[in-house]
């Protein structure tokens, strides 16, 4: 579903994703995990297409986001870890542009729209403006707008981080359906509970670099993801983290 | 201690635009420090000037007729009318929308020190405005003669009180306005019309300025008469400005009364305003099926959602399109009036005979680039840029549709405004659509014209919306590139008087603002997008 090749991504003289090489299959919950400032978010971008990258190739379900990129969008949806969204829109005419752009149809939208907005519990205040909304609701009404398109991977940026433990639970069910239909999904995250717990495989990337990378059983062995994470950043004593 | 720290803080705000560059969030060195201030105060003194002049025209006869009182009535009743046109909008932001509101409030301060520094701030701006009329015309009553020491006294002490009752009067204008636009859905519309009202009266008054003056001194007798019934709190402005000690006094009473009562009312509903918000009248979500549209009628959809949603937008960058149909309509109405000053010109200089559509066509255009709804439309994507970064959607429709806008929101109203202008002029077919299709291709030059230098200066880092809309580079260029260009428009034709007939001069000029819309699409085309897709 997706593929990263030898991505590298530089900021002046910074490295801020070197040589990065990944592989998402179809049906995978792909974690990625790192320090602030190792990359996350430079290589999440550098998917969706809103950043150019310097070298390397990305392949989304084969459609280079280089080449194609608006037909390697279509295939995708991205949402960053703080959603500033249109506050002009009320949360429904947010859903319907979206839509739009994507060439959803009226019945399909609406369908969609019950769907996930009562699973997140937006429905009533769809009709409000979103510049009303609380951090947590702009949260769900991206998640909303990520799913009503039906996109074959969905990129998220730190996905958890202002939503309540309710809908924290539906997001996790959701992204288990969304894969066990086909999809992908790769995401990043601090939280280690969540990411060991959800993830079928995992990334660490340390200072733009894939330090390590596998199944959660390959990455973290018979220790927690936070006792590896921590030794890979160096932080314990305990041993030496080999890149994989 | 607590008052003086608040107001200290309402004072270093009013100071802010001045001390600080917004753009750069540094404070401004000392050489741009002293050009803005030489710059404020020349401002001011131009228009101390202005009222100098016409305070000094009412004065003397006025006081010749023993009706000193009247002439301070009159001079009153403008600072009053300017101070609370002035200040009005600051007070409802000031006051209600201040964002640091809920801040305080979460202090351990009383709220009604809180309402008390702004609505000190509030005087303070209206005692600039109050002296900037109130001045000049002590200075003319002075020059004019007769005038007490007493009079002296009193009038510079009203001045004072004068702010006081400004200040009155635009807090209860910006309560009233915080009641109504806190059960308003669309409150940017409220803004708008109420700014367009407050604008009318002001163009209103202003033409009306001279006619207003010659009936006071045809008609003392019956004016002084009014205002002594009708306006009483003038009245006796007037008698205390003249050195009338109970005039003074009851005026001052009055008004401190009226601030007094101001207070109460405003301290009483203040936290419930402040704190009030829409969600309490929440709009019901009806599930029903929508209307789909292409990506091309949605990004429309969006920038009209943005300019909509935004009173200073549509006022900055709009205001032309009211204009224009303001134009549209005089040229209509005063059809013949203005014909007869044509008529009038035309035997004075028989060579502009022929000249008229040019001149009608640039003053068309010259409204219409008041108007610049593209120019800040790159910057006011901000932190939302990402979502139009990351959708499937091509990057030249994104700007096409930002060029639409401003078409739409101008183009219709300038070609309607065109047309109106060319009935006026009786001229022929042939040139009115001549006419009419250059109005539309400068409106076309200006949208593209104003995303390029938007593409090229772009701030996304905004706190405050006004920054891009009222403040950047790209908003000041186009504000004054149609001053540039009318005149070269004009001049074009006076090169070749000989050469061609107006006729023949539109269709150049048509031709070369066609050329002019081609190279600005062709350089949004190939490097615009690349410029909005690295953003």
């Amino acid at each position: 579903m997706l593929q990263i090749r030898n991505l590298t991504k530089t900021y002046g003289d910074t490295k801020a994703v070197d040589d990065l090489s990944l592989h998402i299959a179809p049906g995978e919950i792909f974690g990625f995990i790192g320090h602030n400032g190792a990359g996350k978010t430079t290589t999440l971008k550098s998917v969706a297409g809103i950043l150019r990258f310097d070298a390397g190739e990305i392949l989304v379900d084969g459609t280079s986001v280089a080449d194609d990129p608006l037909n390697a969008k279509k295939k995708l949806a991205y949402i960053p870890d703080n959603p500033d969204l249109y506050d002009f829109m009320s949360g429904i005419r947010y859903l319907n542009f979206i839509s739009d752009v994507f060439g959803i149809s009226s019945e399909e939208r609406l369908a969609r729209i019950r769907e996930y907005g009562d699973a997140f519990g937006l429905t009533e205040n769809l009709a409000q403006p979103i510049s009303s909304y609380s951090h947590g609701m702009k949260q769900k009404l991206a998640l909303i707008s990520a799913w009503i398109h039906a996109p074959k991977l969905i990129l998220l940026d730190e996905p958890f981080v202002g939503l309540d433990p309710i809908a924290s639970h539906v997001l996790k069910e959701k992204m288990r359906v969304h894969c066990d239909g086909g999809g992908a999904i790769f995401f990043s995250t601090h939280v280690l509970e969540v990411a060991e717990k959800l993830c079928d495989k995992i990334a660490i990337i340390k200072q733009g670099r894939l330090v390590r990378c596998g199944t959660m059983e390959e990455v973290r062995g018979d220790a927690s993801l936070e006792h590896v994470f921590l030794e890979l950043e160096g932080e314990k004593e305990t041993g030496g983290g080999a890149a994989s | 201690m607590m008052l003086r720290a608040l107001l200290k803080k309402q004072l270093t705000e009013l100071c802010a635009p001045l001390i600080i560059d917004r753009r750069k969030g540094t404070a401004r060195t000392k050489g741009k420090l002293i050009a803005f201030s030489v710059l404020y105060v020349l401002l001011f003194l131009y228009l101390a000037a202005v009222f100098f002049g016409m305070s000094i025209a009412l004065c003397e006869p006025l006081v010749e007729l023993g009706a000193g009182w009247l002439y301070f009535a009159v001079v009153g009743l403008l600072a009053l009318a300017l101070g609370v046109l002035g200040s009005v909008f600051n007070t409802y932001a000031g006051l209600y929308n201040a964002k640091d509101n809920e801040l305080l409030l979460s202090m351990p301060i009383p709220p009604w020190k809180i309402l008390f520094a702004r609505i000190a701030a509030t005087g303070l701006l209206g005692l600039l405005y109050t002296a900037l009329v109130l001045v000049p015309a002590i200075v003319a009553r002075v020059m004019t003669g007769g005038f007490s020491a007493a009079g002296i006294v009193f009038s510079v002490l009203l001045i004072l009180v004068m702010a006081c009752l400004v200040t009155v009067l635009t807090c209860l204008l910006g309560w009233i306005v915080a009641l109504i636009a806190a059960r308003l859905k669309n409150k940017s519309y409220l803004t708008v019309l109420i700014a367009l009202v407050f604008l009318g009266a002001y163009f209103y008054l202003y033409s009306q300025a001279y006619r207003i003056v010659g009936s006071i001194m045809e008609n003392v007798g019956v004016i002084g008469d009014a205002v002594r019934t009708w306006i009483w709190p003038l009245y006796q402005f007037g008698l205390g400005a003249e050195g009338d000690a109970v005039g003074f006094l009851l005026f001052t009473l009055v008004t401190l009364a009226l601030l007094a009562l101001t207070c109460w009312i405003l301290s009483r509903t203040f936290v419930r305003i402040v704190t009030s918000h829409r969600a309490e009248k929440r709009a019901v979500y009806k599930e029903r099926a929508a209307r789909t549209r292409g990506v091309r009628t949605a990004l429309i959809g969006r920038e009209f959602s943005r300019f909509t949603s935004s009173a200073a937008y549509m006022l900055n960058s709009g205001l032309g399109s009211v204009f224009l149909l303001v134009l549209a309509v005089l040229a209509l109405w005063k059809r013949e009036a203005v014909g007869e000053g044509i008529a009038l010109i035309v035997e004075q200089i028989p060579e502009l005979a022929g000249v008229m559509p040019l001149f009608g066509t640039v003053a068309v255009c010259l409204v219409a680039s008041m108007n610049m709804i593209t120019a800040p439309s790159v910057s006011l994507e901000g932190k939302t840029l990402w979502q139009l970064q990351s959708l499937p959607v091509d990057t030249r429709d994104v700007l096409r549709a930002k060029q639409a806008l401003h078409i739409l929101v101008t183009g219709v109203p300038a070609v309607l405004c065109a047309a109106a202008v060319a009935f006026m002029l009786g001229t022929d077919l042939a040139t009115g659509c001549l006419m009419a299709l250059c109005v539309f291709l400068f409106v076309c030059a200006c949208a593209a014209f104003g995303l390029m230098l938007n593409l090229k200066m772009p701030n996304l880092t905004w706190m405050n919306e006004t920054v891009p809309i009222k403040q950047s580079m790209p908003v000041g260029i186009c504000l004054f590139a149609g001053w540039v260009v009318a005149p070269l428009m004009v001049g074009g034709y006076f090169l070749g008087i000989s050469l061609w007939s107006v006729t023949f001069y539109l269709t150049v000029l048509c031709g070369a603002e066609a050329v002019v819309v081609v190279l600005l699409d062709l350089w949004l085309d190939r490097r615009g997008t690349k410029i909005f897709a690295d953003l």
